[in-house]
């Protein structure tokens, strides 16, 4: 009698999501991590968890280019917050009243 | 006063050394008007996106560009003119919330979390992503971050957050504060600082995947 094609390795994924917290709580484990809070066997939880889901793998990811991006956003200020020209005005006369130390 | 150094790179062909580069200052020179014009918009937008209050913005870029001034001779030209005057805002901000975190229960608790729970409803599989919420493949997310429309949108993203969500998210990621600096400053607990750095990320990247990755978002000859 043959195993059904594929059947362990459905076998496999099985015993490993259920060594594994559901996903909910492994984003939440992996935002931990990112923040260098993870312990290590949460550290391998996620890493088995990502292995076999690609929900989390996808978000685990993607929190990588949030932080790039995040890092990113401030050389890139969007043009409704810039300075208007009365701002820019008023602040340069206010640093001619100060007297500079050099 | 020593050496001021702007963040300018020279542009593609300019092979001029920085000495002679309009805008690379290489001769001790104290120029504060100056500063105001190279990174005015910069300091008022980090400030603005930490303070979200432009009245109160512009005073806290104001004090920092005269606490610089104050301080000129101490600048050391180890670190760029914009770098320089940042940090200084940057102290100035983390001052004032350390000032008021004292004053007020800090904490945005609620914040995502009906989202969080719609997120990971699953009938079959408790606890699991919901088919609908699953995240998708981003494609060309690389290619996303030189786009000025991507930027457009992602501003727009991280200014849904809630006052007290985005500003933990921006120290964390953007200022690079430890967990435990945050937690100092603002005067809350680890569970409660992870808690909201959770949610901001799980609202900001649902937020860009909707509005940018997405199957639904404006189609690639659309975007810019």
């Amino acid at each position: 009698m043959s195993a059904r094609p594929g059947g362990w390795r459905r076998r496999w994924i099985l015993l490993l999501a259920f060594l594994t917290p559901p996903c909910r709580r492994i984003v939440a484990l992996g935002s931990r991590e990112l923040d260098g809070a993870a312990a290590p066997w949460d550290r391998w939880r996620i890493r088995v968890h990502r292995s076999i889901c690609t929900g989390c793998r996808r978000y685990l990811q993607q929190l990588e280019i949030l932080r790039e991006a995040a890092h990113g956003s401030t050389d890139r200020p969007p043009p409704t917050t810039r300075l208007s020209t009365e701002s820019r005005d008023r602040l340069k006369r206010r640093l001619r009243c100060e007297p500079a130390k050099s | 006063m020593n050496i001021a150094k702007t963040d300018k790179p020279a542009p593609p062909g300019d092979t001029r050394p920085d000495s002679v580069r309009p805008g690379m200052t290489s001769t001790p020179t104290l120029d504060p008007e100056r500063w105001v014009d190279d990174h005015g918009d910069y300091l008022f937008h980090y400030a603005l996106s930490r303070l979200r209050d432009p009245v109160q913005a512009e005073d806290f870029v104001q004090e920092a560009l005269l606490a610089a001034l104050r301080s000129a001779d101490r600048y050391q030209g180890r670190s760029t003119e914009r770098t320089w005057l940042a940090g200084i805002l940057k102290h100035k901000i983390l001052d004032h919330f350390r000032k008021s975190g004292r004053e007020t229960s800090f904490t945005d608790l609620e914040f995502y979390a009906g989202e969080e729970e719609n997120t990971f409803r699953n009938e079959l599989y408790p606890e699991h992503w919901n088919r609908e919420m699953a995240p998708q493949e981003w494609a060309d997310a690389g290619a996303a971050l030189d786009r000025e429309e991507f930027w457009r949108v992602f501003h727009r993203c991280s200014g849904k957050l809630p006052d007290r969500v985005a500003r933990v998210f921006l120290l964390r990621e953007v200022d690079n504060v430890s967990s435990e600096d945050i937690c100092a400053t603002l005067g809350i607990s680890p569970n409660n600082l992870w808690v909201m750095l959770h949610r901001a990320r799980l609202a900001l990247r649902r937020c860009l995947e909707v509005n940018w990755f997405g199957a639904d978002s404006p189609s690639e000859e659309g975007k810019p």
